[in-house]
């Protein structure tokens, strides 16, 4: 059964791609074609 | 969480976050992958484990459109895929110092870890120019700006 929650090493992976991404204001674009969001 | 905007056009995306699920049911959503995403954004892939076991030929298909793989044992697997670009000096450089770590070390670092290296360094370096990225193995460190 799936989870309805991305795991949390996804999402500390994820944290470190989209803070290499962003930079001074600019905030990484996502797509996410999942069924479950991201946290805010 | 780091903040993110969400965006609707491929072009646009820097990270696209997807399951093999997803990208086996819908078949035009890998096709658009290929011919939209910008050569310096990466596709993300969860469940990649058993999703790479059960359809090899995914990988082969984004492998001979141009993309490179890591495959990282994070739950139940996270496949990054990014679209090559070295030209045959970088080729003949890997195969040098790879060849020469048998001799001098540090143990080769495993292929995944090699390829998760060369995407982080690829998204970093596409958007903030001139940064230093500090890559340290054992005893040795190598520098890429």
């Amino acid at each position: 059964m799936n989870s309805m929650f991305i795991d949390i090493g996804t999402l500390r992976l994820l944290n470190i791609l989209i803070k290499s991404i962003g930079a001074q204001g600019r905030r990484a674009k996502v797509i996410n074609t999942l069924d479950k969001s991201l946290p805010k | 969480m780091a903040r993110t905007k969400e965006v609707t056009s491929f072009r646009d995306a820097d990270i696209v976050l997807t399951d093999m699920d997803i990208i086996t049911q819908g078949k035009n959503v890998l096709s658009r992958l290929v011919k939209e995403l910008s050569s310096n954004s990466l596709l993300m892939v969860l469940n990649a484990i058993t999703g790479i076991n059960l359809r090899p030929e995914f990988t082969k298909e984004l492998s001979t459109m141009g993309f490179t793989r890591t495959l990282l044992p994070i739950s139940d697997g996270v496949a990054i895929f990014i679209k090559r670009e070295y030209d045959i000096t970088f080729f003949k450089k890997t195969i040098k110092i790879y060849r020469e770590s048998f001799v001098y070390g540090p143990n080769p670092i495993d292929y995944n870890t090699a390829y998760f290296l060369y995407v982080f360094n690829k998204v970093h370096l596409a958007r903030k120019k001139g940064a230093t990225i500090e890559i340290k193995a054992g005893a040795d460190s190598q520098h890429c700006g």
